[in-house]
């Protein structure tokens, strides 16, 4: 026995002290948490995805750090004014816009391939047949007509001209020499059988600054340097992202050294990078950067005592965001006036303000009805206790320290609070869509700057059994003054004439409540001290769409 | 003998049936499908793809006439593809399954390894100072909340002392030999602190029930030693509860371990089949809900004919 | 089942009952670990019941959210200290005692009768009956636990007509994990006392009972489950911890008790996030889980070696052998 676990005791040893690893040190190891459906970039568009993609591939267009439309793989951003975009009349008589692009002349495959505009074509083609279920068939419903000029150049033409007219986003090129054989076979199953899918390290594949060389489904995709890339050459070269589905495996990983750095796209929440710089902010360095995500508490207006703009009003003096912005998140997330990020070019803050205001709460509530004695809950008239649910995501812990804190504030104000949290797909599949929760449903948007809030504020989208729940107007709200305030700034194509509409929506917005403002997100990104070059964006074009920019300086 | 296994054959695939129906339906009841899933991702998508994309799923047919389908192309060794992963679905298994298989087979044998000579020796004299020493570890091991034990685990080994690695399988790193096995250890190590209580407690109570047979008892007025005792004739006899037990458990192996396997990011069949349940992925969950019961059924059944042929006192019914 | 353990079947004729029971408190106050762990657990259930009293006296409540003070240390006013927002820490973990304790007991009761129900059924009635029980049975433990609880975990309890009201409410989840946990924690004892009913059915005072004309019913209650009592007694008490530790793992995977309402699970998974800042949080109900559930397997074995001395000891601890692969 005594030999037996000696023997064992040396393995152990053995185990330990064997020398680690000699450190491959030219790979970048990226902790992420979470794994993108499929490598296809037409089927699926997770943030996770996006990330990934980002390295080895290109946008024709994109939101660039200054939250402008520019160009990725073409030369000019069309506009009317540079004659690159023309008015044109469409065969059932409406008018139509049509964009000439041009493609980078030297732009080549992972393989060598030129990249031509008859990978556009391709890509198009897939994207408007009815048999592909392509993830924005939107985008391509919306394109009626494509061009080819010669390999490099080409027009497209758009259905509708609205004041995103000149943003061609949302086409992912895909390579003809490689795609077209087997979508060609039969497109109804070419999503299953397309190489993205049985050999995404197929070179020809990518054309970023890096090719993807392995995949690990689930848990990590292997990066190498594409030697075909025709843009700035990128530094470091081998890229390795891996798949944490625990945060705090995510954070032990990146103490101990296995990988490198987490990104804030889809990397740590805020509030555990704020508590890891606190921690460990002198051997790394950590980047705060604001994004265009919205966190609110959409109210279901057809709970009756939500109903009341009053009650809203008071929900939001009742509780104190600068407070929670200022302890949770030492500062980040600060709190919202609005919908619109304050860094968004149409933003005003001449909107009503809620600052943390118990007596304005308290004579609000009595207004409506709500009274109390004491420090009971509050009543109405009939005897009903002023109580709704707050709802939730079970995937956020953030999001339940900041209910239970919401909780107690409203306790204090005399307003009953139930939390209940769902899985993501429970509140996102049914109970939002199916407006199913009574009271509050806290949860965020991630959009691109100037996003139009049609499909949350319109009438004509509040989901009902009818229209099959489609539409994401979950509070319910119905405002004739909104809806056509909407459809005035869609086709209100001079900017300057667009920012007091914009201004007009915030107003109302603000006043009525539909939903009640929580915070603009932030992003935090921890570096090691020798990564540099990465920009985080702030908006759902991630940073490793730049990534051939990054370097190290340890090197 | 025959009769006995070709009766339990046929109840082991009837089982199998209504375990896939059952698992079928329930995975049905959850809420939300996995287009509602999609269309919440993206703010742009429309009626007509939520439409287009519930008929290449088959998600607009019933419950039953899908899961019917299911067994048809299942029976014909079609899993289908899994719509999480976008894979046929025996393409993720099969490297799932050789992951889990190592860390469940290291942990198994290496629980066993310590179970059994501890539990012998503490059966050998209950009530004994060391036999309390013994089941006191026993105990502390299998109440320590197990994502609690990886998570210090790590926290103590990898992040403090730098000695082994946090989590993956070391494949990502390109290890080899010894280098692959510095992965293997914290998981295992937090599997059998887990698993090897159990198994001690076990091997344990079938000892000290053999040592009160009347045969050790004759054994022993024969004048055999102590050892020849315990060596020739109570462990073979106090095997037996031990092999049942190995039977039962064979099924795990194969479904491997969701907790350990979450915290280590080891890409094994506990992630797999949880993220396909949780992702309504039918295809992918199905296919692993039913190898890792089957697997276990069969296990059952080895167990019972096992438990036969080492001790022929058993009638099987 | 065969392979059964039938050892665990020793009946007691009710007629003797009064003597071995005497002789069982004798034999369980030899027991002196088992005895430190009754005493412990009852003073976590002393303690866990005057958490209201304990809030009166230290002038707080356990959901007083207080954001200046996030992870305080001990203090006169916070024994334990504060957790993340603030919150008296030994207040949640009183509260989240009653909440683990009483999920803990109820779940593991609620497998009881079902398993009880079950294995009496089977094992008395015998033939087919038994034999589909059993299949059933089997069928149940070769599941792959963890999958199907969190899958039980998530499904839609509306679907199933239970009304709105009553899921929204806050306790909901508790009453969720309880039944759940419940639903697939009863096979252990269904074989027990399955195995026991069939050994005691062919018993001279049972066939002298029917003999009599006694109807099934009255044999079962009468005779049957009076000597099946002991088993059932020392399954239950070894799944109260494995219930215990079951909802701390569903809490790791999101799906356990929903926080405002405290338990010791899901104040281990928040703590676990907060690890680097706050150990102490994670220390806390970890120790306590931990201490709970070995008190539970030692009183466990205790009652084993007191009411069952003879068959000794071939249960195994919480984590039982029907389904190894649960907690892990």
């Amino acid at each position: 026995m005594r030999k037996f676990f000696g023997i064992l005791l040396l393995a152990w040893a053995t185990i330990i002290t064997s020398t680690s690893l000699a450190k491959a040190e030219e790979t970048l190891k990226i902790g992420i948490s979470g794994y993108p459906e499929t490598l296809h970039p037409a089927f699926s568009s997770s943030a996770v995805q996006s990330y990934i993609l980002g390295f080895v591939r290109r946008q024709i267009m994109v939101y660039n750090h200054d939250w402008k439309i520019a160009c990725m793989m073409c030369d000019t951003v069309p506009s009317f004014e540079n004659g690159l975009a023309k008015r044109v009349p469409l065969k059932d008589g409406k008018e139509g816009v049509q964009l000439s692009l041009s493609l980078p002349e030297n732009a080549k495959w992972g393989d060598g391939e030129p990249l031509t505009t008859q990978d556009v074509a391709f890509s198009i083609e897939v994207g408007k047949n009815e048999k592909v279920a392509v993830a924005n068939k939107e985008v391509f419903n919306r394109i009626v007509d494509f061009n080819i000029i010669d390999d490099h150049h080409f027009t497209v033409t758009m259905d509708r001209i609205d004041y995103s007219y000149n943003a061609f986003l949302g086409v992912e090129i895909l390579p003809a020499h490689l795609e077209k054989p087997v979508y060609d076979q039969d497109p109804a199953t070419y999503q299953k059988r397309s190489l993205y899918v049985t050999a995404p390290d197929t070179p020809g594949l990518w054309f970023g600054p890096y090719l993807v060389k392995k995949v690990i489904t689930a848990s990590a995709v292997m990066l190498e340097a594409n030697p075909y890339w025709w843009g700035e050459k990128p530094q470091i070269t081998a890229i390795q992202l891996r798949n944490f589905e625990n945060t705090a495996a995510l954070e032990a990983s990146l103490r101990s050294g296995e990988i490198d750095y987490t990104p804030g796209e889809i990397g740590l929440s805020i509030d555990k990078v704020i508590a890891f710089q606190k921690r460990f902010g002198d051997k790394y360095d950590i980047i705060y950067k604001k994004g265009l995500f919205y966190s609110h508490l959409d109210v279901n207006s057809a709970f009756a005592p939500l109903g009341d703009r009053r009650v809203r009003q008071a929900l939001l003096y009742a509780i104190d965001r600068d407070e929670i912005s200022q302890k949770l998140f030492a500062g980040k997330n600060t709190p919202a006036l609005d919908f619109i990020h304050p860094d968004d070019p149409v933003f005003t803050d001449d909107v009503a303000h809620y600052p943390f205001d118990p007596a304005k709460a308290d004579a609000l509530l009595n207004e409506a009805g709500w009274t109390r004695t004491g420090t009971a809950m509050r009543k109405n008239a009939k005897g009903e206790t002023l109580h709704f649910t707050l709802y939730g995501a079970t995937e956020s812990s953030t999001g339940q320290l900041i209910q239970q804190v919401l909780q107690n504030r409203w306790k204090q104000a005399g307003i009953d609070v139930d939390i209940l949290n769902q899985p993501a797909r429970v509140l996102f599949g049914e109970t939002l869509p199916e407006r199913k929760f009574d009271g509050l449903a806290m949860f965020g948007w991630l959009s691109a700057p100037e996003h139009l809030p049609l499909t949350i504020l319109k009438s004509d989208q509040i989901p009902t059994a009818e229209n099959h729940f489609e539409g994401q107007n979950y509070t319910g709200y119905d405002n004739p003054k909104v809806d056509a305030l909407i459809d005035q700034i869609e086709l209100e194509l001079d900017f300057n004439k667009r920012v007091p509409l914009w201004h007009e929506l915030q107003k109302i917005y603000a006043t009525d409540l539909p939903a009640l403002p929580l915070y603009h997100g932030e992003q935090g990104f921890i570096f090691p001290k020798w990564l540099k070059g990465i920009r985080p964006t702030g908006h759902m074009y991630p940073s490793s769409l730049w990534a051939e920019q990054w370097y190290r300086t340890d090197q | 003998m025959r009769r006995f296994i070709f009766t339990r054959l046929w109840q082991t695939a009837l089982v199998m049936l209504l375990v896939s129906f059952g698992a079928y339906v329930l995975i049905g009841l959850m809420p939300g499908d996995p287009i509602d899933l999609m269309i919440t991702a993206n703010p742009a998508i429309t009626s007509a793809d939520v439409a287009r994309l519930k008929a290449l799923y088959g998600l607009d047919q019933p419950l039953v006439l899908r899961w019917f389908h299911w067994l048809w192309s299942a029976l014909n060794g079609d899993f289908g593809y899994s719509r999480l992963f976008t894979q046929p679905v025996t393409a993720l298994i099969g490297p799932a399954l050789i992951n889990s298989l190592e860390l469940m087979l290291a942990s198994w044998a290496l629980s066993l390894a310590i179970a059994l000579p501890a539990g012998i020796y503490a059966a050998l004299k209950p009530h004994s100072f060391r036999d309390y020493g013994i089941n006191l570890a026993a105990f502390a091991g299998v109440s320590i909340p197990p994502f609690w034990l990886g998570l210090v685990a790590i926290l103590v080994f990898a992040v403090s002392l730098h000695w082994l690695p946090a989590g993956g399988t070391g494949q990502l790193d390109d290890a080899q030999g010894w280098q692959s096995l510095r992965y293997l250890v914290l998981p295992v190590a937090t599997l059998t602190i887990a698993s090897v209580g159990s198994h001690i407690r076990f091997v344990r109570g079938s000892m000290i029930e053999v040592m009160r047979q009347d045969f050790i008892r004759t054994a022993r007025a024969k004048g055999l030693s102590e050892r020849g005792v315990v060596v020739r004739h109570a462990l073979r006899n106090g095997m037996m509860p031990v092999v049942t037990l190995l039977g039962l458990e064979f099924g795990s192996l194969f479904s491997g371990a969701l907790i350990t396997e979450t915290l280590f990011s080891w890409p094994g069949m506990g992630r797999l089949i949880y993220n396909a349940v949780i992702g309504s992925d039918y295809n992918l969950a199905m296919a692993g809900l039913m190898l890792a019961t089957l697997v276990t059924l069969i296990g059952n059944l080895l167990a019972d004919i096992g438990y036969k042929l080492l001790d022929p006192r058993v009638k099987l019914s | 089942m065969t392979r059964q353990n039938t050892r665990t079947g020793k009946p007691i004729p009710a007629s003797r009952s009064a003597s071995p029971w005497r002789l069982a408190a004798r034999r369980f106050s030899r027991h002196k670990l088992a005895w430190i762990s009754l005493l412990v657990l009852l003073l976590f259930a002393v303690a866990s019941a005057c958490a209201p009293l304990v809030a009166h006296w230290l002038g707080t409540d356990a959901q007083a959210v207080d954001l200046f003070s996030r992870y305080g240390p001990p203090s006169w006013d916070h024994p334990l200290g504060t957790d993340e927002l603030g919150r008296d820490v030994l207040l949640r973990l009183l509260y989240g005692g009653q909440v683990s304790l009483m999920v803990g007991v109820s779940s593991a009761l609620c497998a009881a009768v079902i398993g009880t129900f079950i294995g009496v059924i089977a094992g008395f009635r015998g033939g087919w009956l038994d034999g589909f029980l059993m299949r059933f049975t089997d069928g149940v433990i070769s599941l792959p636990l963890l999958p199907l609880l969190i899958v039980l975990a998530a499904i839609d309890p509306g679907k199933l007509g239970i009304p709105r009201d009553v899921i929204n409410g806050e306790s909901f989840s508790l009453y969720r994990i309880i039944l759940i946990i419940a639903l697939f924690g009863w096979t252990t004892v269904a074989r027990l006392v399955r195995a026991a009913t069939l050994a005691l059915r062919e018993r001279e005072f049972v066939l002298s009972a029917r003999a009599l004309g006694a109807g099934p019913g009255r044999i079962i209650l009468r005779h049957i489950l009076p000597n099946v009592v002991t088993p059932i007694i020392i399954a239950t008490t070894l799944a109260v911890g494995n219930v215990i530790l079951m909802e701390s793992v569903l809490s790791f995977l999101g799906l356990g008790i929903q926080p405002p309402v405290p338990s010791w699970g899901n104040m281990l998974t928040h703590a676990q996030e907060f690890i680097w800042d706050a150990p102490l949080l994670a220390l806390w109900p970890g120790l306590l889980i931990f201490i709970t559930v070995i008190a539970v397997n030692f009183l466990g074995d205790g009652l084993q070696d007191a009411l069952d001395p003879r068959a000794n000891t071939d249960h195994a601890p919480a984590t039982g052998q029907d389904d190894p692969q649960t907690a892990q």
